[in-house]
């Protein structure tokens, strides 16, 4: 886990991991708590705890739209 | 001769290592929303920030952030990895942020303080959360845990995670200023952040199923 943060593992190592994270709860948990650390050494804001799952819950409901480039649209 | 393996590996380590951002954003146009989850997390924060340096308010900097993780989950297939997908996101935020403040800006009158208010305060999201104190002390509670935790921790594994972390370094580079070989960086840092993590375990265990 350590190791993917910073990109040091092989392909087939991170293509692993995230395999592993999908099912891992603990994993999912380190995750998380490994870039609060390093979010908190940088002195970016330590937000709320449920941010991230009220970001996916939006998120559900979005598909990929490959006509859609976000830096192009006004919207 | 003696230090030619170690260059070696070194090399060769980085020729087959993987960018995080990379894999996971061709997991992600390849159909894994999980991948996407997982860059959530990673860049939620650093998002923030910067929309933070536009916007006063705790819940239009959520707002905001919402929506710049949907646009860029929308178009993931548009990146086409010309920039780093943090610099992509970055984008998106800022362009996110400015395109709110336009509109706010055209449906209500330029705010003009109060006498007397210091308008050269400096303002964070956290000066200005009445929205929820008990959100504020709860972060703050997060940050100082985090401090005292790395204040605690012993002087080379502090300073192996603050050249990752704020200095951005490669662990080839740190191997070389701390004077190391590469495994012992690994080493260290990893035993820095579980040592942090396991001081904010008990303290966010209650919210872990409603994380992600």
């Amino acid at each position: 886990m350590s190791l993917f943060l910073d990109s040091e593992l092989t392909a087939d190592k991170a293509d692993a991991l995230i395999d592993e994270l999908r099912s891992n709860s603990d994993a999912r948990n380190d995750w998380f708590l490994y870039h609060l650390v390093g979010d908190s050494l940088r002195g970016r804001p330590i937000i709320d705890d449920g941010f991230s799952l009220r970001i996916m819950e939006k998120l559900a409901a979005v598909e990929m739209d490959p006509t859609y480039d976000p830096l192009k649209s006004n919207d | 001769m003696r230090s030619r393996p170690v260059q070696v590996k070194a090399i060769r380590s980085r020729m087959n290592t993987t960018d995080t951002d990379t894999n996971l954003v061709k997991r992600v146009q390849q159909g894994n929303r999980h991948a996407f989850d997982m860059l959530v997390v990673r860049h939620q924060r650093r998002i923030a920030h910067v929309i933070s340096r536009y916007i006063q308010s705790p819940q239009e900097i959520e707002d905001l952030v919402q929506e710049t993780f949907i646009k860029a989950y929308r178009g993931i297939k548009t990146f086409r990895g010309d920039s780093q997908f943090s610099t992509w996101l970055h984008r998106i935020g800022v362009n996110t942020a400015m395109n709110y403040l336009s509109t706010k800006r055209s449906r209500i009158p330029l705010y003009e303080p109060p006498l007397g208010e210091d308008t050269n305060e400096v303002v964070t999201p956290e000066t200005v959360d009445d929205e929820d104190p008990e959100r504020l002390l709860a972060s703050r509670q997060i940050a100082e845990t985090i401090s005292s935790a790395l204040k605690r921790l012993p002087e080379e594994l502090r300073t192996a995670i603050t050249l990752r972390e704020v200095e951005g370094m490669s662990y080839e580079e740190i191997a070389g200023i701390m004077k190391c070989p590469i495994g012992t960086v690994r080493s260290r840092i990893f035993r820095a952040r579980e040592s942090v993590a396991a001081t904010l375990r008990p303290l966010l265990d209650s919210c872990r199923d409603k994380r992600w």
